[in-house]
């Protein structure tokens, strides 16, 4: 008898989708999904609605958790999934959007945006699902990298363990990309400090890396920073390491 | 008779339908956004203005290139700085990329399912396994050259004040422009599906509003007439987070209907034959026609690519980059986006921090229009069953391409 597919679903609290599209834009490479597990909600694709008793064995979530309604559905989904996973920078660490967090702060940033109604708006600083809910995987990064989605969902499928190997964003850019090193060249490039997976696409482009995808578990950050300091001064470091929201995993690794 | 549909799906970002069909003559519509307060124009105050492009494009993962793009000329604006024509065309391309993907991307897998009485898009795709692989086909050749230009199709890299942090390699162009012919011929089949579709007959009269250039279909350049910005207004609500823009306090649209609307003339040749065959009287005031809009938009973005992207390939494409100095002062830039015009205002200090920032997308300037369009629509369905009703409306929102992440950014 055939195993029983995997009952996958895609979610969004709020964002920019990108995530979403990442994996959407890889044309057959997605579709053929479909024939491995069964892809019961992907709102982009589909709209049925849900059942109050559908289950899911992989649920992946992309954005903040900025409503209220966001933080219920989270905890709605948690109950019915199995593997809760958190796609992409948003739901890993808040990503762009908890940039409200500095200079003018949340409260400030509200008031300059509705001036005449940020009173009764709700504004919450989210910085990663998992500060409303437990997370069981992280697919990093601004966007999500669409085959990291779609190797997660076949290894999960084959039963097998998923693993991003802590390879620094170095490594890819030296073996694929084969690009003048942008540290070298006097580019602020976290690259050494910064989770691989994503092919170094960055540096190839000619833009240093901002760790979209966080740090590695053993970031040599005193080297960084020596190798840092002698581009830029420290404020303007810390500007950059605030983007993806890594300055706030540096504090807790300190 | 109160109409709701929670989360109206195959839309980008989160919205629900709330109406009420009053009597014979009045209905009221209203769109619930529902995204919560990511707050962009204020995160980006006191933050460098180079960074800007990159985190603006963060407000849409369908149309990040026109928020980069925006930006980026806004503060070049700021700067005096004049890009490198070869520069100009890169961009250009990327725009029209830009529409092409989108628009093949709404046309086939957001609004052909509600023609075609579909729920499920994967079940569709089973059915037309050949309209199927001609959409993915045209798409992804757009897509592949995206990634050459901007080093990735979500969120771009290689833009910047000045020119690009990296120019494309020739040869990979000069490659995937080999397969123009193919996927020309293939972009002008995807598009006749949507010749055979019905569209409701539907009028509303309102304005409409785009980039004209008079020398091309306005698209990274042309500006705005009518005295748009003395004559508009954001108009905040309590508890919404989408601040709708009225003109003379009235509705509008923009977009690709605005567009076909405004600049007909500046069509490219196979794309003015195929809106021709239509036959659809100018101006049109009915929405629906934003899709066959659409479709005649991706015909004249392919033909425009084969104007822009030959003559630069048999120049060169060697660095080209302008160097600037930052200067404060104000920052405007505009594009068309898929949706219609993005407006970019910043302020900057001398040292190109940002000190102001307002941000007019697509979506937040027909909101009201579509609102309007639905009060109208409303009336007509008196007579269908609940179910009908409710897809009649999705059917009508989605042919809009309404985009709720850039509405509420």
């Amino acid at each position: 008898m055939a195993k029983k597919k995997l009952k996958v679903g895609f979610f969004s609290v709020t964002s920019c989708e990108g995530c979403q599209f990442a994996l959407l834009d890889l044309g057959e490479e997605f579709l053929e999904l479909a024939d491995l597990v069964d892809l019961t909600k992907m709102r982009l694709i589909e709209e049925s609605e849900m059942g109050p008793k559908e289950k899911f064995d992989v649920a992946f979530v992309e954005g903040s958790q900025l409503l209220k309604e966001n933080i219920k559905d989270l905890k709605d989904l948690r109950k019915r999934s199995k593997y809760l996973v958190a796609m992409g920078t948003c739901a890993h660490t808040g990503g762009i959007y908890a940039l409200k967090k500095y200079n003018l702060g949340k409260n400030k940033a509200m008031a300059h945006v509705y001036p005449e109604t940020h009173k009764k708006n709700f504004n919450y600083l989210a910085e990663g699902l998992s500060q409303d809910v437990e997370i069981d995987y992280i697919l990093p990064g601004c966007p999500a990298v669409g085959k990291e989605v779609v190797r997660f969902i076949r290894e999960m499928a084959a039963g097998k363990k998923f693993e991003i190997p802590q390879r620094p964003v170095c490594y890819e850019c030296q073996l694929y990309q084969k690009v003048e090193c942008l540290l070298q060249k006097g580019e602020p490039c976290l690259g050494p400090i910064s989770l691989g997976g994503c092919d170094a696409v960055c540096p190839a482009a000619g833009m240093a890396c901002e760790a979209c995808r966080g740090p590695l578990e053993d970031a040599n950050w005193p080297n960084m920073a020596k190798a840092l300091q002698k581009i830029m001064p420290q404020k303007d470091v810390d500007e950059i390491l605030e983007i993806f929201h890594v300055k706030e995993i540096t504090k807790k690794k300190k | 008779m109160k109409v709701k549909i929670n989360h109206i799906a195959k839309m980008e970002g989160h919205a629900s339908f709330v109406g009420d069909i009053i009597n014979d003559n009045m209905a009221e519509a209203k769109m619930k956004t529902e995204e919560g307060a990511r707050l962009f124009e204020g995160l980006l105050i006191g933050r460098n203005y180079w960074e800007a492009p990159i985190i603006t494009q963060r407000i849409c993962g369908i149309c990040p290139i026109v928020h980069t793009l925006s930006a980026i000329k806004a503060m070049e604006d700021c700067f005096g700085v004049k890009p490198h024509k070869d520069a100009i065309v890169l961009r250009k391309v990327m725009e029209h990329i830009q529409w092409i993907h989108s628009h093949a991307l709404h046309l086939f897998f957001l609004s052909l399912p509600d023609f075609l009485e579909y729920e499920n898009d994967l079940k569709m795709v089973g059915d037309y396994p050949k309209e199927s692989q001609i959409a993915l086909e045209v798409r992804g050749w757009s897509l592949k050259m995206l990634e050459i230009i901007g080093g990735r199709v979500v969120h771009q890299l290689t833009a910047e004040v000045g020119g690009f942090r990296k120019w494309p390699d020739q040869k990979k162009l000069e490659k995937l422009m080999d397969e123009y012919d193919d996927i020309m011929k293939k972009t002008l089949k995807f598009a006749d599906i949507f010749k055979k579709l019905k569209y409701p007959k539907f009028e509303r009269k309102t304005n409409y509003f785009c980039l004209v250039d008079p020398k091309e279909y306005g698209i990274y350049t042309g500006k705005v007439k009518n005295d748009f910005f003395k004559k508009i207004k954001e108009v905040e609500k309590p508890g919404e987070l989408v601040k709708r823009v009225l003109y003379m306090d009235e509705p509008f649209f923009c977009g690709a209907l605005a567009r076909v609307n405004i600049n007909y003339t500046k069509l490219n040749p196979q794309a003015k034959k195929y809106w021709n065959s239509y036959k659809i009287k100018l101006p049109t005031y009915n929405l629906f026609y934003n899709v066959p809009a659409q479709a005649t938009e991706v015909i004249h973005s392919m033909e425009e690519i084969k104007k822009l992207l030959p003559p630069l390939l048999k120049r060169g494409i060697k660095n080209r980059n302008v160097s600037y100095k930052t200067k404060s002062g104000k920052a405007f830039g505009a594009v068309e986006a898929p949706r219609g015009t993005l407006y970019d205002f910043y302020e900057l200090d001398k040292n190109g921090k940002i000190t102001n920032c307002n941000i007019i997308t697509p979506t937040a300037q027909f909101l009201a229009n579509l609102e309007a369009d639905l009060e109208v629509y409303l009336l007509k369905t008196k007579k269908l069953t609940k179910k009908q009703r409710q897809q009649k409306i999705r059917t009508l929102i989605r042919a809009y391409d309404p985009c709720i992440s850039c509405a509420t950014h």
